[in-house]
Parts: C-alpha cells; structure tokens; sequence
C-alpha cells in the first residue's frame, strides 16, 4: 500500500516538475516580451540581458527589437505566448535551425505581429531573423546569434 | 627532286586529310543544323529524323539561291557587299559523312592570310539551308592540326555559333559582344583578323562529364555543349530564326541548382530561349501571398512571393525574381543582387491570365533579360517585377503597395487582394481557389 502510495506521488511529482518547466520557460518569454513593449525600458538593456546575440547581430537586433515595439504601440493587446507546436503561425520546421535544448515560442504581440523567438537552454533568447517567400523559399533564415550573411 | 616529289605528295596527303576532316564537319554542323531546326520549341514529341529530308543543292541552285538574296528587302543591305566575295566559278560539292546527298560549297574570297569562309548550302525539306564557315586560324596553325577560331554565321551574317579550338580540342563558346551589334559592316574585319568578330568566351554550366581530351570533330556537334545565347537585345535576324539553336542541349544544362531559391536560373535568356517571338503566348501572373485572401504583407515570418508564367503552345517556363543570397527588412540588409528563380510548381492563392501578341512577347522576354540588377526589397522585389510584366501584357495592375515591419512597398499580400477585385479585362483569366503553378514544359535545345 505505502509502496503504491510512493508511485503515485513520485508520478504526480513529475508531472509538477514538468509542468513548472514548461511554463518557466513561457514565463521568460512572456517576461522578455513584456519588457520589449515596455517604452521605459532600454532596448539596449534588454539587448544585453535577455538576448544571445553576436556582435555583428547588435544593429539588426536593436532595429528588430525597436520594430517590433512599434508596431505593438500601433496597436497594443494582449500578448500571448505559444509553443510551436500549439502555434497557427506556419514557419517551416526546416526553416528554422534548432540546436539541442532548444524551444521555439511564438509571440503574438497583437493580431498583425506575431514572431517566433528561440530559448536555449541557458534561458536566453535568440531571435529568428526568419523571413520565407510563400509556399517555397527562404529570403534570410539567419539568427542573433549567427552573422547574417552579408 | 625525288624529295620535293615525296615532300609535295606528303603535303598533299596533309592537305586531303584536312579537307577530308572538313568535310566530316561540314556534314556534322549541318546534320546539328538540321536537329536545331526540328527541334523546334513545340516539337517535343516529335521523331527527329534528320537525314530523311536531306537532299543536294545543285550548283546552280545554290548559284542563284546566292544571287537571289540581292533582291530581297530583308538581306540587300548585308549581302550586296559580300555579292562579289563569293568566287561562284570555284562551286564544289563535296561527300557528307552518314548520307548520300553532298554538300554545296562556294568559296569566298578574304583578304586575310589567316581567314578561310565558304559558304554551304543543303536542301532541308522544301528549304535551301545555308552558312558560311570561317576559320580564323592562330599562328600555330598546321594541317594536322587547327587552332584558332570556328565562326558560323547565316548568310546575312547573323550569328550562329562561334568557339574555339586548340590543336583541335575544344577550348570554350564565344558569343558576340553586346557592344557592337553582329551583322554591322563595322563587325566584320576582313583584313588581318585576329578575331572575326567581337566576342566574349561564354561559360557553359554542365552537369555532365565532357570528356577533357580531344574532340573529335567529326563528331563535334555530339561532344561539345552547344548553346547559342540568344538576347533580344542583340539584333539576330528576328522570327523563328532569329534564335536559332544548334545542337543538342538538354535543358539542366542551363539551369543551376543553387541555395536560396531552390532552382536558381543561371541565364535568363537561356531560359526563355524557347518561345517563337513571332507568336503570340499566355502570360499568368501567379501571387503567393502570406496569409490567402488578405492584403497583409507579411505573416510574421513571410512575406509571400509573385512570380509569372509565359505558356506558348507546348512550352511553358515559370520563373520569379529573388534575391540572390539573403534579405531582411533592416537597414542594410534589404537589398541583394538579383537572380531568376525557376518557381514551377510553386504554391499561389491567386492568378491571372492573359493572352499577349508577338510583340508583347517581345517586350516581356526584352524586360525580364533587362530587370533590373538589384533586388530591393522596398522599391523593386518580385511583385513589382510580376507588376511590370502585367503591364507590358496589357493588364490594368496597380503598385499594391502595403507595409511590413521596417520596410513597405509593393507586396504579394497587397497584389493578391487587388487583383481578386479588378475588374477582369477582356480575354484575361482569374483563379482565386489556391493550388501550385505548373511545371515548365517543352524541351527545345
């Protein structure tokens, strides 16, 4: 009976731990998307805190991060955080180059801008300079921490 | 004496071998012309049987098959100077390897000790079939062997093909420099010629091994890629004939495999190369657009993507315009070189059809081989392209500009909206249920 008892509880132990990660890794997410529509916040703050860049990626990634507050105070929402595989954004999986330990999030920051973030397995976020031409194709699928080929 | 006898039988004895060599050629570069007429762009399914319309030019025939030429409007200008070059007294016909029939040659006259031409002549079908062969030898030119320039040319002197030989290998395909225009008296250089014309060396993309060591010329037309480079800017005699193709090619020779689009078009005219500009086609105006049935100009990841079709016929060549490696809306990184993209079969949500005469044709083709050289991702990407080629087809298309994170400008999701609630001109077609483009057709190398 004990023995019975202390599978149960191991199982439902899991399944809290579990959980927990998951939504810790939503929770940074929706923390560092937060923080990016944030107008008291420095973007370079959030550059240097929050994202796993190169240095040749700084540029791209502050006007990124700068557009993308923009067009959320165009129309501020509710942000919602999603993981890929719960996501309605189609972004080919061969698109996007995901490493080991790594999660694809989406942040829809309102219902015209919705984009995908990678967290690594250090808690950081990479940014997908992602951009595909239709049904075929790829115009850059380069990332923050990568030097985009130009 | 005995030796000058024997020296004079071995040069002989050179001198048949050459001639012998020549005329396996000649017979070669006419059975390729033959396959490049048959081959015609909307013959695919056709049987090639090229020695069963093959037949004699008599002499005279050719004679006044020459003197004729005078009086047409077309030729009088490029040919009446040339009349008095062909030494009409020194007419030969000569055997053919693999047929019976023989082929007709009048010498002409040059004024350059390194220059040889003759004009050939064969009757295809009903037609007379004509060129002149020049050789532009090197200074290490001997009978055995010939190094130097190989030019074909019709009549009038428009191009056919051109490449260069060494010790009778194969060296690479010339085409004529856009800058002066082939067929100009300007062009032809009968004195001293180090080079008959002006040509550039042209690179042929083959996935297929060629054989490094020697090109046997009897065989030639087998073994070596022909390609002409057909550009419509170059004036090249115009009609069905004006793009003439000699040889076989098969199609993947021209087209390169590369990273970003799939199937990069490595020469546009190449590509195109098999509609008759005499005819008129069917251009489509396929639009990809990031979310279907929405003027968004992106989804969050993309962008969408316009691209064009031009159906004549049994062909059909389906291309877009890309960025040749990568772009993103950011300042400078918006822009890239350009390249054409093969987008057969690509996914769309709208298209629209219209039929265009020759001359928009024309136009069509002379715009894409001139589009502009940088692909900028606000002021000119593949929506303005697909835009400008509606128009020149006659089609009544706005700019369909929109706005994306850090850019704006013309756009598939835009385009997509505003041709699903135009106003349809007469004779254009519309399809607004989503499906993938066609695969290109028709094979005319």
């Amino acid at each position: 009976m004990k023995k019975n008892i202390l599978i149960i509880l191991l199982i439902a132990i899991s399944i809290v731990v579990i959980y927990y990660n998951s939504k810790r890794d939503e929770n940074i997410v929706k923390n560092f998307a937060l923080e990016l529509v944030d107008e008291s916040m420095p973007l370079e703050q959030i550059l240097k805190t929050k994202i796993n860049y190169s240095k040749k990626q700084k540029d791209v990634c502050l006007f990124f991060l700068k557009t993308v507050r923009e067009e959320y105070n165009k129309n501020p929402e509710k942000i919602v955080i999603t993981q890929s595989a719960n996501s309605n954004v189609d972004v080919k999986s061969d698109a996007v180059k995901l490493n080991s330990g790594e999660h694809l999030f989406y942040v829809q920051f309102n219902k015209s801008l919705t984009v995908p973030f990678i967290l690594n397995n250090k808690s950081e976020i990479i940014i997908l300079f992602n951009l595909t031409k239709g049904g075929g194709g790829n115009l850059n699928n380069s990332r923050s921490d990568e030097t985009m080929s130009k | 004496m005995k030796t000058n006898k024997q020296t004079n039988k071995q040069t002989n004895k050179q001198t048949n071998k050459q001639t012998n060599n020549l005329k396996r050629i000649i017979g070669c570069f006419f059975m390729a012309l033959l396959f490049g007429i048959n081959q015609s762009c909307n013959t695919e399914d056709q049987a090639f049987e090229p020695q069963s319309s093959i037949e004699t030019v008599a002499k005279s025939d050719a004679i006044s098959f020459v003197r004729n030429l005078n009086h047409s409007p077309k030729t009088t200008a490029k040919i009446s100077g040339e009349q008095n070059q062909f030494e009409f007294d020194k007419v030969t016909q000569e055997k053919l390897t693999n047929t019976s029939e023989l082929l007709t040659v009048i010498p002409m006259k040059t004024k350059a000790h390194n220059q040889r031409r003759r004009a050939l002549f064969l009757r295809v079908g009903t037609q007379i079939e004509s060129m002149i062969y020049h050789e532009f030898s090197d200074d290490s030119f001997t009978h055995n062997t010939f190094s130097g320039i190989v030019l074909m040319t019709r009549l009038n002197g428009d191009f056919i093909r051109a490449y260069r030989l060494k010790n009778n290998e194969y060296v690479i395909d010339l085409v004529p420099s856009k800058k002066p225009k082939f067929g100009q008296k300007t062009a032809l250089r009968t004195n001293e010629s180090v080079e008959p014309i002006e040509l550039d060396e042209v690179v042929v993309y083959n996935r297929f091994k060629v054989s490094p060591g020697f090109v046997s010329l009897t065989n030639l037309a087998n073994e070596v890629p022909i390609s002409i480079n057909w550009d419509p800017n170059y004036n090249g005699g115009g009609g069905s004939s004006g793009g003439a193709i000699v040889g076989p090619v098969e199609e993947k020779d021209v087209v390169v495999i590369g990273p970003d689009p799939e199937k990069v078009i490595d020469k546009i005219n190449e590509y195109l190369k098999c509609f008759d500009l005499s005819k008129s086609a069917e251009v489509i105006i396929y639009v990809d657009q990031p979310l279907s049935n929405n003027s968004k100009a992106w989804s969050g990841t993309d962008v969408g993507h316009t691209f064009i079709a031009i159906q004549q016929g049994l062909t059909r060549r389906v291309f877009g315009y890309w960025p040749a490696t990568s772009i993103y809306p950011a300042p400078g990184y918006s822009t890239d070189n350009m390249v054409f993209g093969n987008d057969e079969n690509h996914h769309f949500d709208v298209s629209l059809s219209t039929p265009v005469d020759a001359n928009k044709l024309f136009s069509i083709i002379a715009y894409a081989s001139n589009a502009p050289k940088v692909y900028d991702l606000d002021n000119y990407n593949c929506t303005d392209f697909a835009i400008e080629v509606g128009k020149i087809a006659g089609l009544p298309l706005s700019d369909s500009y929109g706005s994306w994170p850090g850019g704006a400008g013309s756009n598939p999701g835009q385009l997509g909206q505003d041709i699903r609630n135009m106003t349809l001109p007469a004779n254009s077609q519309r399809q607004t249920t989503e499906a993938n483009a066609a695969s290109n057709k028709g094979i005319c190398n």
